[in-house]
């Protein structure tokens, strides 16, 4: 199965559960099928999680300078922010008013330094899913969990 | 003049705000209207109040904003379900964001009738409206920002600066490290509930010792010089199931958390002075950050942290700023207030006049009001006896003498608060200097037993008298000392297990019992006659017969209900509990006189614990 091919992962996906006796994907699934299947298509993993994960072996704290409070490592944590302020495109591109706008604003956030869309499977089952739900917001969960199964 | 209405919603306080220019004209959080505590429903009441208030129509408005971005809040909560698994979580929230977040526009439109002459729903960044409802109001012309929550959209905590009408937060912290779900953690580790009993574990604080403090940073939390911090996710449960703290968290404390309800322990207060400790110094630390990065000698601070009046008061007491002013609807409902004003600076370009050193938040009365007409229909209509005192230093005196005699009184008066305090327009009072006065207030008005002190109001001039404490602290947002001649004990905090804390509450500890914690610090409520002048001049009536001006204030509510709005909601209250006297705007009703309340007698059942 090529990394690319997402139809060949939900098949994968379906005959692996169908294997196992489930009908729905458990944490370890999602966490399998994303580092697997996912991430290749995304890109890296996004910087908020990767820091975690560079540092997860370390325990909290062992790079600590004491300064009799607790503080005092040199290296700040602090990032600097996406968005400094609020220009005037701002209020009106932070929400959507329907599902092509949703579609756009998603291509926007996601888009790769190569001007691809890096999550458009993702982007699809989104505005999919939201497109359900905002004309039944009463859907069932199942109809969410089956939309959402795809999306990973 | 610009008008835009702010709206927060689905989260928790959903609430609407009406700013006109740079002014605040009037904001409401839903859960007064509703009768639901927290309601975080769409706020199709409180922006309804907002419109009567200004008289005008939706379609009048310039604009209606959103205080939060759905598209970013789905990129965490798909991020968060990718790199943390938890299918079910998943599904919940996604079908929270996609299924009504997005959307928020149709339900505005829905409910409004219209957005305004934008035609479209505008939005902001989460933290940016904390910011705006922090620094725009604030008497300053130029601040840094501080803003510490739970989280909204990425960002935790934030820090930036204000100067004029522009504002910037330069860096921040993102989820999922987060001092608000840390705190929130530990409280609902403790048996509270998060989102509204954090207020109960900062007042369990001064009874323990911060003897976990240590643990809490070797474990939980890595904190850097520069305020900065991380979380050790491992201890945590929110980002991948339904509970704030994972099983490593029970280990790490010595045994499971604390059932709702059940004794507290010694364990439990030593885990709130720790995470009170914890959280204490890293507010400094954040604060003098975004001195550092913005130059300025003024703090502004908004987000739920930021109603952690321990910390502030500890922070205003070191003395590292020339004035801090904190948003007094720091919460989520605090952000339609923001959001209104930053769509009116930010996308309509009004300039923000010097406030010259006055705070624009009006004293935070920016609810409804009742007028006597509309309070006497309401007397007229149900055949309820009262005294129209329509003399305000009459008035005054009368409910002073009350006091005096130790009546405990409903006091409904003006514009109702906006924000999680009540501020003497939709509260009940009481004489701090009796030593049953806590006791009685519990058991008889709030129908609860609490291990916390009621909170002071005093004259503003009077302050220093009482308090070690110097500036104002008109929206009770700071917590100061009691001055050393008016205790009366020794100051020993109670040792060992703490079977009894409401034994120990009780005890008499200065002359200003009903409202001294057991460390000696106390809530403060400072009253200016700007502000309020009608409750300043109840204070100083009452000093005049007594020679003493605090008072104890208690929001007006029973436990687990939202606030009363109306003078019918007043009353109710007032015949639900054993209020000795209740002034609704010019009338006075004494309980003794009333005519018998029919009730539904399952009323205490519809409001659940707080």
């Amino acid at each position: 199965m090529g990394a690319t091919d997402v139809g060949a992962l939900g098949r994968w996906t379906a005959a692996g559960l169908a294997r196992v006796g489930r009908t729905t994907l458990n944490e370890r699934d999602l966490r399998r099928l994303f580092r697997r299947h996912v991430a290749p298509l995304v890109g890296p993993t996004p910087a908020r999680f990767a820091s975690e994960a560079a540092s997860a072996d370390r325990p909290v704290g062992d790079e600590r300078v004491s300064d009799g409070r607790g503080g005092g490592a040199s290296e700040s944590l602090w990032r600097p922010r996406d968005r400094r302020a609020m220009r005037p495109a701002d209020f009106v591109t932070l929400g959507v008013a329907s599902p092509d706008e949703l579609a756009d604003a998603l291509a926007r956030r996601w888009r790769r330094p190569d001007g691809a869309d890096g999550r458009a499977r993702t982007i699809e089952a989104t505005v999919q899913v939201a497109t359900k739900l905002r004309a039944a917001p009463a859907a069932t969960s199942a109809e969410v969990s089956a939309t959402t199964y795809v999306m990973h | 003049m610009i008008r835009t209405l702010g709206l927060s919603a689905y989260y928790h306080d959903s609430a609407a705000a009406l700013a006109g220019d740079h002014q605040v004209i009037a904001a409401a959080q839903e859960e007064r209207f509703s009768r639901i505590k927290h309601d975080p429903a769409f706020p199709a009441l409180a922006a309804n109040y907002c419109l009567e208030e200004a008289f005008i129509e939706v379609d009048e408005l310039d604009a209606v904003v959103y205080y939060d971005s759905p598209v970013l809040t789905w990129e965490r909560v798909l991020t968060n379900a990718i790199e943390g698994g938890a299918e079910d979580l998943f599904v919940e929230a996604a079908g929270e964001v996609l299924g009504r977040k997005l959307w928020v526009q149709d339900e505005a439109v829905a409910v409004l009738g219209g957005l305004g002459r934008a035609g479209r729903l505008l939005y902001c960044e989460h933290h940016l409206a904390h910011a705006a409802s922090a620094f725009y109001p604030s008497p300053f012309d130029e601040a840094a920002i501080v803003t510490i929550d739970g989280v909204g959209e990425w960002t935790t905590t934030s820090i930036g600066w204000g100067r004029g009408a522009d504002i910037e937060l330069t860096s921040e912290i993102a989820y999922p490290h987060s001092l608000g779900l840390l705190y929130s953690a530990v409280t609902t580790f403790c048996g509270f509930k998060a989102n509204s009993g954090e207020y109960k574990l900062m007042g369990l604080a001064p009874y323990g010792e911060a003897r976990y403090a240590g643990l809490i940073r070797d474990h939980l939390i890595e904190v850097r010089a520069d305020g900065s911090y991380r979380l050790n996710l491992e201890h945590f449960g929110y980002l991948d199931g339904p509970t704030m703290t994972a099983p490593s968290f029970a280990a790490l404390f010595g045994g499971p958390p604390r059932q709702p309800e059940a004794r507290i322990t010694r364990r439990e207060v030593d885990l709130a002075a720790s995470i009170q400790a914890v959280t204490d110094d890293l507010v400094e630390r954040i604060a003098l950050s975004a001195r550092r990065e913005s130059g300025s000698r003024h703090l502004v601070m908004a987000g739920g942290v930021a109603l952690n009046c321990v910390a502030n008061g500890r922070l205003a007491a070191r003395g590292c700023f020339d004035g801090i002013w904190i948003q007094p609807a720091a919460g989520d409902a605090g952000g339609a207030l923001g959001a209104a004003l930053l769509a009116n600076h930010g996308y309509f370009g009004v300039p923000r006049p010097s406030p010259q050193g006055r705070d624009r938040q009006r004293g935070s009365l920016l609810g409804p009001a009742y007028s006597p007409a509309e309070v006497d229909a309401f007397l007229q209509r149900n055949g309820l006896p009262a005294t129209h005192l329509a003399d305000p230093a009459e008035r005054a005196a009368a409910v002073a003498a009350r006091l005096a005699e130790g009546a405990v009184v409903g006091h409904f008066s003006g514009r109702m608060e906006f924000g999680p305090r009540a501020l003497g327009n939709r509260s009940i009072l009481a004489d701090a200097r009796r030593p049953d006065a806590q006791r009685t207030m519990n058991l008889k008005i709030k129908y609860r037993e609490s291990f916390r002190p009621f909170a002071p109001i005093v004259a503003a001039e009077d302050c220093a008298e009482y308090f070690d404490f110097e500036g104002e602290s008109p929206y009770m947002l700071m917590v100061a000392p009691v001055r050393a001649e008016h205790r009366r004990d020794g100051g020993c905090r109670p040792a060992g297990e703490p079977d009894d804390l409401l034994a120990i509450v009780n005890q008499v500890r200065s002359d200003i019992p009903a409202v001294t914690h057991v460390d000696h610090s106390a809530r403060l409520q400072t009253v200016d006659a700007e502000r309020n002048p009608e409750l300043h001049r109840l204070l100083a009536a009452f000093r005049e017969l007594t020679g003493c001006s605090v008072l104890v204030n208690t929001s007006f509510n029973v436990r687990g209900e939202p606030i009363v709005c109306s003078p019918d909601d007043a009353y109710r209250c007032f015949m639900r509990t054993e209020m000795d006297v209740l002034l609704l705007g010019e009338y006075l009703l004494e309980r003794s006189n009333q005519p018998p309340f029919e009730d539904d007698p399952s009323w205490r059942q519809r409001y659940g614990s707080d």
